[in-house]
């Protein structure tokens, strides 16, 4: 009956060219059984003209193109199928036939695949292959690019992601990332307390159909990133019911899902359950994803031109919860709420009229509840000050049954809980609009994009709180709800040019973009900022399907982009930090309380008016080959951070007043019972009244101390560089055994030195020599090694890194019998890294020690192996005189030859190398391990994986150049532990 | 009847052969309870003229021998043959508050029934002061409501030995590194010594607490209390505790410096500020109080170098020594001269196999164990000899804490 629905259909089809415009007509039907496809998404290209298949199979497809054009048909469960049409097409009714995905097929790919047709680097990983590497979070996908490194999959750790970057480098690459579901970005600007990509742990990863990773330059379609974009796309489309069960000895795992026909349409319904827990022996604590997704498309005709829309919404409920863990105290827990809704509307028209071709428009919401709760037991012998004062001052610690308002509450005495709440509840808003128009001669294809976008981030939480601010510590309330939104606009434009010049495919791709953000910070001293983004790329085939010759394809291509990421609201709205000092201490009273006063001083980031966006230049070149024995992909990037956000310190003088129990001392007449302290709010005097009225007020003496307030203001950084080769050879695959092998790796070099003056006073309550009197001087040293927080001198003021990655994959496949046994050999054959202490423009920077214990020697040059380096500061500045530059080795070398008190208070400025070996340059031997993965199909309903990560348990032994030590790798962080996970996949 | 009268011989042989058989197993099964040798131990080094040295010899077994050197410093034992460590700890006769204390050791002396053994064995010469640490409680207890143990309550007695005022020209406390006895000791060489041994120092970690008085006097038999985080009574609240807020205890308190005040509760009000022990500090900057450990600490006292105060003595730059070999100011440490140093305790934890020393052999040549988190203490023995003959109790003081202290199962100042 459906075969003769899909003839009728067929017949009733009809050829028309109206207006230069040409119809292709088809039917697509699975093979085997001959069922029609139906919900499959038909695209022709170049010109991206687009339609859906109906109950029957049928598509029919009018474009103004001519010549030739590929027809592309996509189905979830589905092999996509592709086929060259033409003019003389038309007319025609297409027979396609597509092939379930499934183990029977001739070829099954379980790692990632360079997507040729684009002209930048970009990587796609199909479900085959999350399966075959039982996917958990989709953050550990980093595992299946070109040297990438297995990790054991958990939900315990949020691993973020980071593309082409190392984590312990300058410039934060991981906040750089971009990542999206279906379209909608998961963004995490508007997270306080970090400056890192979004958490991926609420994406459900049994309803991923796969994900495409683009380090490499992108469209001007993205913006706020720097380091590339990974893109998630779940299942859509008309599926059985699927179920996923998933086990390794620290997840379980549980997912169904379902593409329901609801005669109007396709509605994906998804539901996971998945539950991590970091300790074997103990699984109470553990952390949980309940996902629920729904997926609602439909694909009306709209002025006879298919209009497609889809209706998505997710949901996350679950987090961290240790509550019920027999090993924590009575009573105690930790819970983390990591709940999420994700809904987005996406409308696609392909309207194609007057070279118009397409019109987009987009909505999206994003609401995240990342609550945290803490129920904690405390106990203390003493009464301690809880500080919650916010404005400058010197304020008394009171009895909270006399003002529960008081800035400072005296602490309570003996055994109490303490109930904190972290309200955390970022938000994001979406609006973009595109349009897309073709226009196409006989061999210039010209596809123009131009878009319109609207962002809108913030935060719905309160932020830090307690129940009860009787037991409330040391704490500012500091709500995230009434921070302001940050706006941001964005316009971009881009061309697509294709340029065909021959009949063996020649072909030249240019892509050109500008992208503009202008971003309205509301309230912040930044204001409104644009910033433009151009990007470039071009691709160069120079033939293709060429199969007498050995290399029968061979194309290459290049790309330069600048992306801008947006600051966070860590950056923008940084929480205002105290200075709390004692300024009065009197003595414990016979049942332990002491009314502590404090001088409080608030801090909130100094605004730097020069201070620029930090943005990332990419360059990158590329080859890719098809031979007679392999395809060979070749990628090279250079990708330089200019004004990197650096956070550093700036010193004011600042003198208070403190006041000891020695004023208390000597007879004082007021009986300890009988005092009543105050102290004057401006000038932290403290007096004692006698409660029986006796004794008049009397006021105490004090000690005036000068010492430096500490604020922090951003400023833009020393550029960074990173540069690396990333290639793929994928041999064809020996028939005679049904293996294929596949050699991919990655070279990754990094070079960063910083160079900006960092303001700096030697660590801790230091004093002058006097003893009485708080250090008065603040160092200004050049650079620092440190990638993150605010910027400490160091003596390393940069490093560099070359890394090779190389993995071996063997993939046999048996179709017959529905098995693929992968065999994954990662090697890490060359790692050598060095701390770098440069100074500007090639000048020295620090002195060799003969022994640890000096302070003075030779010019550390870069050369010297095996010694202690100090770094001094440029120049210091004092308490009485902050704006005089004092050089600070002219008067540190006087010193040591005439006043050794001096001398005492300027070494505690002396910075050194930890070891004698820190400054050497490190290369760790070359390491091993190997993992194999096992699926097998039996039927068309049951699939079953297994892997075993670093299945040999390797104790091998590394060696360091830099100490000349060899250590285990085992559970050295090099290799992942030995694990092991079993996953079904039931089909009904 | 014949038959019947064979077999009962027969039996009465084979019996009286069994208990034969046994009887010589028996023997030859513990030789060393009857078979012994001559055991020379001849002592070297700068001994004392005129005095008995007491030589001690424990087998492996526990049994305790002990000789008198005769005039030419040896030792003669008649002992079972066996496995024996053989120590000495000889305390000169108090001269001037000062006393010279002699110290040896060496383990696995084997004695063998086919000839007599010898030993020598080189003494080490350490000068002991009149001033003692007494006690030394850092341990903690267990909290009332079971959460775990408290160890804000720390504190240490240092006694003058002696029937004579001392006056010190100033008087610290410190503790050497690493701060707990177990874990990796980094400043060992390979050859087992302590890379500090020949040098004359001992290193004190992270600061220094001083005495304010430019003179601490001692008079006859003075015993102080210093308490070492909180001086007030912890008792209110933590029952297995101790009541520190007492007007004649002393503290280290120096709130500007160490300002966590909740390591540092401000001393209660019977104690007067003039009994504030001064912090000067060096090293661990961002430490919130003074790192003695609560399990296995090194602590010692001394009297800073002629013609400084505590106060430049801390803050004096050049004489820096990097724990670990590491030139972080983090680690740095002042070397204290062992001439300097009034007296020493090395404390083991009882929790973990592995110990090593840090203070070197002129400041104790021994370890004396400690459980943690139980109240426990460890506490100097009473010289019964001593105390009799001056009438007054005298701990014993052989530089040695192996001999001289012992393990307090409730620390002295409970219930006081």
């Amino acid at each position: 009956m459906t075969r003769l629905k899909a003839i009728w259909s067929l017949l009733c089809c009809f050829v028309l060219t109206l207006q230069g415009q040409v119809s292709l007509t088809g039917v697509v039907t699975e093979q085997g059984n001959g069922d029609p496809v139906e919900f499959a998404t038909v695209t022709l290209q170049p010109g991206e003209q687009w339609c859906m298949t109906d109950h029957q199979g049928v598509f029919t497809l009018r474009t103004q193109a001519t010549g030739t054009a590929v027809l592309r048909v996509t189905c979830v469960g589905y092999e996509p199928v592709e086929v060259t049409v033409g003019k003389n097409n038309a007319g025609d009714t297409l027979r396609l036939v597509m092939h379930p995905t499934n183990l029977q097929l001739q070829q099954v790919i379980v790692t990632a695949q360079r997507k040729t047709e684009n002209a930048t680097t970009s990587y796609l990983i199909d479900r085959q292959a999350l399966d075959n590497q039982q996917i958990i979070n989709v953050s550990d996908i980093l595992t299946l690019l070109p040297g990438g490194k297995t990790v054991n999959s958990s939900l315990i750790n949020d691993q973020r992601i980071a593309l082409r970057a190392d984590g312990s480098e300058k410039g934060n690459a991981a906040f750089g990332t971009a990542v999206e579901v279906d379209g909608l970005r998961l963004q995490n600007n508007a997270e306080l307390g970090e400056t890192t990509s979004a958490s991926t742990r609420t994406i459900g990863s049994t309803n991923v159909a796969s994900i495409e990773v683009v380090p490499g330059i992108p469209s001007v379609e993205y913006g706020d990133l720097s380091n590339g974009i990974v893109k998630v796309h779940t299942k859509r489309g008309h599926t059985p019911w699927e179920i996923s069960l998933a086990t390794n000895p620290y997840t379980k795992q549980v997912g169904v899902s379902k593409g329901f026909d609801l005669v109007t349409g396709i509605l994906n319904a998804s539901l996971e359950h998945t539950r991590s827990y970091s300790n074997l022996a103990s699984p109470h604590t553990a952390y949980q994803r309940n996902n629920l997704s729904l997926n609602y498309n439909i694909t009306p005709t709209v002025a006879s031109r298919p209009l497609m829309i889809n209706v998505k919404a997710e949901g996350n409920v679950g987090g961290y919860n240790n509550e019920s863990d027999p090993d924590q105290f009575t009573d105690t827990y930790m819970r983390v709420r990591d709940r999420a809704f994700r809904a987005s509307l996406q409308a696609d028209w392909n309207l194609d009229r007057r070279g118009l071709a397409n019109l987009s428009l987009q909505a999206d919401i994003s609401l995240a509840d990342k609550r945290r709760t803490a129920l904690t037991n405390a106990n203390s012998s003493s009464s301690q000050a809880q500080i919650h004062a916010t404005e400058a001052g010197y304020y008394l610690a009171t009895d909270y049954d006399q003002d529960a308002l008081s800035p400072i509450i005296m602490g309570p005495t003996g055994y109490w809980y303490i109930k904190s709440i972290r309200d955390n509840r970022p938000v994001s808003s979406l609006i973009k609009a595109k349009a897309r128009w073709n226009q196409r001669s006989a061999n210039i294809t010209n596809r123009i994009m131009a878009g319109v976008e609207w962002s809108a981030t913030g935060n719905n939480g309160r932020g830090l709180y307690y129940d009860d601010l009787r037991y409330a510590p040391t704490w500012r309330e500091y709500r995230y709800d009434e921070l302001p939104w940050m706006h941001n606009v964005a316009l971009y434009a881009e061309d697509r040019l294709t340029l065909t010049t021959s009949e063996h495919g020649r072909e030249l791709q240019v892509m050109a973009g500008l992208r503009t953000d202008i971003t309205r910070i509301n309230r912040s001293d930044y204001g409104t900022v644009s910033s433009w983004s151009p990007r470039v790329n071009l691709k160069y085939t120079l033939w293709r399907q060429r199969t007498e010759w050995w290399v029968e394809g061979l194309s290459a291509y290049c790309g330069w982009g600048k992306s801008v990421k947006l600051p966070s609201f860590e950056v923008l709205y940084p929480q205002p930090s105290y200075a709390d000092r004692l300024a009065f201490v009197p003595s414990s009273t016979a049942d332990n309380k002491v009314y502590y006063a404090y001088s409080v001083t608030p801090f909130k980031s100094i605004a730097n008016p020069s201070l620029k966006w930090q943005y990332a230049q990419q360059l990158e070149l590329g080859v890719e080959a098809r031979t007679r024995v392999a395809t060979i992909t070749l990628g090279a990037f250079l990708a330089k951070t200019h004004r990197p956000y650096l956070s550093t310190s700036v010193y004011t003088p600042f003198t208070y007043n403190f006041t000891s129990q020695a004023a208390l001392e000597h007879d004082f007449p007021i009986a300890s019972a009988d005092r009543i302290y105050q102290i004057d709010r401006q000038t932290g005097v403290v007096s004692v009244a006698d409660r029986t009225g006796q004794v008049p007020v009397r006021v105490l003496d004090y000690m005036s101390r000068n010492t430096f307030n500490t604020n922090n203001t951003y400023v833009n950084g020393s550029p960074i560089s990173r540069s690396g080769l990333d290639w793929v050879v994928d041999f064809n695959q020996i028939e005679s055994l049904r293996t294929s092998f596949r050699l991919d790796g990655s070279y990754y070099h990094y070079h960063g030195v910083e160079h900006t003056l960092i303001a700096s006073q030697p660590t801790g309550a230091q004093w002058m020599s006097d003893g009485v009197t708080p250090y008065q001087y603040v160092g200004y040293y050049q650079g620092t090694a440190l990638g993150s927080g605010v910027a400490i001198p160091t003596v390393p003021n940069g490093s560099k890194s070359d890394v090779v990655n190389s993995n071996l994959t063997i993939v046999t496949h048996i179709p017959a019998i529905r098995l693929v046994v992968s065999v994954r050999l990662e090697s890490t054959l060359y790692d050598a890294r060095q701390s770098l202490s440069q100074g500007k423009n090639g000048a020295t920077r620090g002195y060799v020690l003969d022994d640890p214990a000096d302070y003075f020697g030779q010019p550390y040059t870069g050369k010297e192996r095996n010694c202690y380096v100090a770094l001094w500061p440029e120049y210091y500045t004092t308490w009485d005189q902050p704006d005089v530059q004092i050089p600070f080795a002219e008067r540190f070398t006087w010193a040591h030859d005439h006043d050794p008190a001096l001398f005492n208070e300027l070494a505690q400025m002396v910075i050194k190398t930890n070891y004698n070996y820190n400054l050497n340059p490190d290369r760790i031997s070359a390491y091993f391990s190997g993992n194999i993965n096992i699926t097998k199909e039996i039927g068309d309903h049951v699939n079953i994986s297994f892997l075993a990560n670093n299945f040999w348990n390797s104790m091998a032994r590394v060696k360091s150049r830099q100490t000349g030590l060899r250590t285990t790798i085992y559970n050295g962080g090099y290799i992942p532990p030995f694990y092991y996970g079993i996953s079904m996949r039931l089909k009904l | 009847m014949i038959k019947r009268s064979y077999h009962i011989v027969l039996l009465l042989i084979l019996t009286l052969l069994s208990v034969g058989l046994t009887s010589c197993d028996d023997n030859i099964g513990d030789p060393g309870q009857y078979l012994t040798q001559d055991l020379l131990v001849q002592l070297t080094g700068d001994l004392p003229a005129k005095q008995d040295i007491i030589v001690r010899a424990v087998d492996d077994k526990g049994m305790v021998y002990t000789q008198p050197t005769d005039a030419r410093g040896i030792a003669t034992f008649h002992v079972p043959v066996g496995i024996y460590d053989i120590t000495v700890s000889h305390v000169s006769t108090p001269d001037n508050g000062w006393r010279t204390v002699y110290n040896g050791s060496t383990s696995n002396v084997v004695v063998r029934l086919d000839s007599q053994a010898t030993v020598s064995l080189s003494l080490t010469t350490a000068t002991s002061s009149a001033i003692i640490i007494r006690e030394l409680y850092v341990g903690g207890c267990q909290r009332d409501d079971g959460s775990g143990w408290f160890y804000r309550d720390k504190y240490v007695i240092i006694a003058n030995n002696s029937p004579e005022r001392v006056v010190l020209p100033g008087l610290c406390l410190a503790i050497a590194t690493p701060y707990n006895s177990y874990g990796d000791n980094k400043n060992y060489d390979e050859q087992g010594h302590l890379n500090y041994e020949n040098e004359g120092f001992i290193p004190a970690a992270s600061s220094i607490w001083y005495f304010q008085d430019e003179e601490v006097v001692f008079e006859p038999w003075e015993q102080r209390v210093i308490a070492l985080n909180g001086a007030i009574d912890h008792t209110l609240t933590y029952s297995n505790s101790v009541n520190l807020a007492n007007p004649d205890y002393y503290c280290t308190y120096d709130i500007e410096r160490y300002s966590s005040t909740s390591a540092y509760p401000s001393p209660s009000e019977l104690i007067p500020t003039s009994h504030y022990l001064k912090a000067v500090r060096y090293g661990d900057q961002m430490e919130s109080a003074w790192p003695l450990s609560n399990t296995s600490p090194a602590f010692f006292i001394f009297t800073p170098p002629e013609g400084m105060t505590p106060l430049e003595f801390g803050n004096d730059a050049s004489n820096v020594w990097y724990d670990e070999g590491r030139a972080l100011a983090t680690f740095a440490c002042r070397k204290v001269p062992v001439e300097n140093i009034l007296d020493g305790v090395e404390v083991f934890s009882t929790a973990w196999d592995e110990a090593s020393k840090r203070l070197t052999a002129r400041v104790d040549v021994g370890a004396v164990y400690m459980t943690a988190r139980y109240g426990h203490s460890v506490e100097r023995r009473i010289d019964e000899q001593e105390s009799e003959r001056l009438g007054h109790p005298v701990y014993l003081d052989t530089n040695n804490s192996t001999i001289d202290f012992y393990e307090r199962e409730q620390c002295s100042l409970r219930g006081q």
